[in-house]
């Protein structure tokens, strides 16, 4: 094995013994339970949802969806590190070496949840469609469609200029979804030409870009980005270093925090909630209440939308306490003249407003059909909820202060 | 009338572990209105004096006080009394660099209308009206410094801890802060001030502390060091090359 290699598997390795002694912790977490529970929900539904398909479903858009999101999104785990600018720029023209292994794993590792997602869509996809397509060409087609939108996210990276990536960016998106919708809508075997003319055509035009042999740059920013990604996943359940952030300048929410009335206790307050909208958390969270609202309004009038409902004001509550491990190690917080207190009553204040805004978005395709009563009980049982975390989170960091403090 | 110093450091011994001290036996005093510059070279101890001043460490012995009180007696009193400039920016990412001025204020309890009065003259003198929008890490090094000594600033508190605050800056930069950190003392503030830049610090500082090896080895006015160390009309930089290297000076680890 060459030296490069012999790198990267060691930094791979380095990556992953600092991720999994975690694992056990996520588990006991109770997200075992929860996504056990979640799966066999599912699998009741998905049954009963077969056996009485409801006429008229857009059974196209389903399946586009579906496969899109794990189609276009193609990234490659590289393990780079801020030195390496230095000390393996020599190397530049041998690290093809380097990066094979992740370009392999990263077409393969997406792949295989968009075929556990296509086996699983297809006994719905071959009842409702008129005409389906025949199950190993799709997995095929949808294998080089994989191969070619990492190849493309690759060479993005690669492009020069900040304005052309961005464009072949969306060129990419554009051209996935559209190929992937031709091959749905379109007769078998025109679907099938009008894509793979397609996937060439844009293979193409991955080739016209002036190009850097290796954006090294780029690409530490990108592992960087990633790192931190599952960090903030594991930070969702275990207490795990935050590391570097993602942050986005977010203009059209500079406002927020502003308003925060203008005195020494409350100063915390406004630098959390700068923390809030500018950090990867709000995406997050905006997905996950968007995923939440489709849930509960599938199972609204049931009781089990009544527990999806509680489960996703638990779950976004969890998420946001990453706003407490934003700014444990920050130097300005041991000098500043802040109340101690300031710290923790400001984010759990903070955190409380959010979840109980989340706990009304959620309410909302709740609100729209099934017993009233039951729907004025939901709300009061979420908003019990909010307050229940809002007690439990305060104990947790009086006691988690109190340790330190022995120590 | 006996002048209360502002800063009280006496027979300060500390460091990283116990019965490893890196300072041993320091006292000093920073008098209110005065600027005094911390030298020494790499590993002499002046962070270390200054972590030990901010309350990031605990001292084995002896005690800093600043305006007579010590940290443990009145933490927030302690703390709004000074403010700190670090050797390496540390701002907060997610915010623009008006709003480290803002946040600072905030903490200090400054006043909105002295905050809008303070930034709007700080951000001027820094040359920084094009990127206060900004956030802080689209900054370059220089820019990030600004901001450190912008904060420092805004919140106007008695003494000013700054450690190293030339590294990055452009020559307009540092003419800005030292005539700034001039004024600040005329106006009654104080300054404890460390640098490798002894050409300049030395027609700016009212007295000078040398460390060396976590000793004060020599503290005075330039004159006052010049007459102890018998070197009348020569220059600090080329006292402070004599003073380490001498070992009348020096104290061994031993």
């Amino acid at each position: 094995m060459n030296d490069l290699l012999r790198l990267r598997q060691q930094r791979r390795a380095d990556f992953w013994s600092r991720i999994l002694p975690y694992t056990q912790y996520v588990i006991q977490s109770g997200l075992a339970v929860v996504t056990l529970f979640l799966l066999i929900a599912f699998a009741a539904w998905y049954t009963t949802f077969l056996q009485k398909l409801p006429p008229g479903l857009p059974v196209y858009w389903i399946m586009l969806i579906l496969l899109t999101p794990l189609t276009v999104y193609g990234t490659v785990r590289t393990y780079m590190r801020p030195a390496d600018v230095v000390f393996m720029l020599p190397m530049e023209t041998r690290m093809r070496e380097y990066f094979a292994p992740g370009w392999r794993g990263a077409v393969i590792g997406k792949y295989i949840w968009l075929l556990l997602i296509t086996l699983i869509a297809w006994p719905f996809y071959i009842r409702a469609a008129a005409d389906p397509k025949p199950l190993l060409l799709t997995l095929a087609l949808l294998l080089l469609l994989k191969i070619v939108s990492n190849y493309g996210s690759w060479q993005e990276l690669r492009i020069n200029g900040d304005a052309l990536r961005v464009i072949y960016r969306l060129l990419r998106y554009v051209a996935v979804i559209a190929l992937l919708a031709a091959y749905l809508w379109l007769p078998l075997w025109t679907g099938t030409i009008v894509l793979l003319i397609g996937a060439a055509v844009y293979y193409g035009l991955l080739r016209m870009p002036g190009k850097a042999q290796v954006p090294w740059e780029r690409l530490i920013a990108a592992e960087k980005n990633h790192a931190t990604a599952v960090m903030r996943m594991l930070g969702w359940f275990v207490d795990v270093p935050t590391g570097e952030r993602k942050i986005n300048r977010r203009r059209w929410l500079s406002f927020v925090g502003n308003r925060v009335p203008w005195k020494q206790e409350r100063a915390f307050r406004f630098l959390v909630s700068k923390t809030l909208v500018r950090s990867e958390l709000l995406p997050t969270l905006i997905r996950f209440v968007l995923f939440g609202m489709l849930l509960v309004l599938l199972t609204r009038e049931s009781w089990f939308g009544v527990a999806v409902y509680l489960l996703f004001i638990l779950l976004a509550g969890m998420q946001m306490t990453t706003l407490r491990k934003q700014h444990t190690d920050t130097l300005w917080l041991s000098i500043y003249p802040l109340p101690p207190t300031s710290q923790r009553l400001e984010t759990v204040g903070l955190i409380t407003q959010v979840q109980l805004l989340i706990a009304i978005l959620l309410w909302i395709p709740l609100a729209t059909a099934g017993d009233p009563v039951r729907i004025v009980w939901t709300l009061a049982a979420g908003l019990v909820m909010v307050w229940l975390y809002r007690s439990s989170l305060n104990r947790k960091w009086l006691r988690d202060l109190a340790a330190e403090d022995e120590l | 009338m006996e002048q209360v110093s502002v800063l009280n450091v006496n027979r300060l011994t500390g460091g990283y572990s116990h019965g490893k001290p890196v300072l041993h036996d320091i006292s000093f005093e920073v008098g209110r209105g005065e600027m005094i510059g911390l030298i020494g070279l790499n590993g002499a101890g002046k962070s270390t004096t200054m972590k030990h001043i901010l309350g990031l460490m605990t001292p084995q012995g002896g005690e800093v006080r600043i305006q007579g009180s010590t940290l443990s007696a009145d933490t927030q009193q302690y703390r709004a009394s000074l403010a700190f400039v670090p050797e390496s920016p540390q701002l907060y990412e997610e915010m623009t660099v008006r709003e480290h001025l803002e946040f600072t204020a905030r903490a200090y309890n400054v006043s909105p209308e002295d905050y809008e009065q303070r930034s709007r003259r700080l951000i001027q003198l820094f040359n920084m009206g094009d990127k206060e929008d900004s956030l802080s890490m689209h900054l370059s090094k220089g820019m990030k410094q600004k901001v450190m000594i912008m904060c420092a600033f805004v919140a106007a508190p008695p003494l000013y801890i700054i450690d190293e605050p030339f590294l990055g800056l452009d020559p307009l930069g540092i003419r800005s802060l030292l005539d700034f950190m001039v004024e600040t003392k005329q106006n009654g503030s104080s300054i404890l001030l460390s640098s490798h830049i002894l050409s300049t610090i030395e027609n700016y500082c009212d007295r000078f502390i040398v460390l060396h090896k976590g000793r004060v080895i020599v503290q005075g006015t330039l004159e006052q060091i010049r007459e102890q160390t018998g070197q009348q009309g020569v220059p600090l930089e080329q006292i402070f090359y004599d003073l380490v290297q001498d070992s009348k000076w020096t104290v061994s680890d031993e």
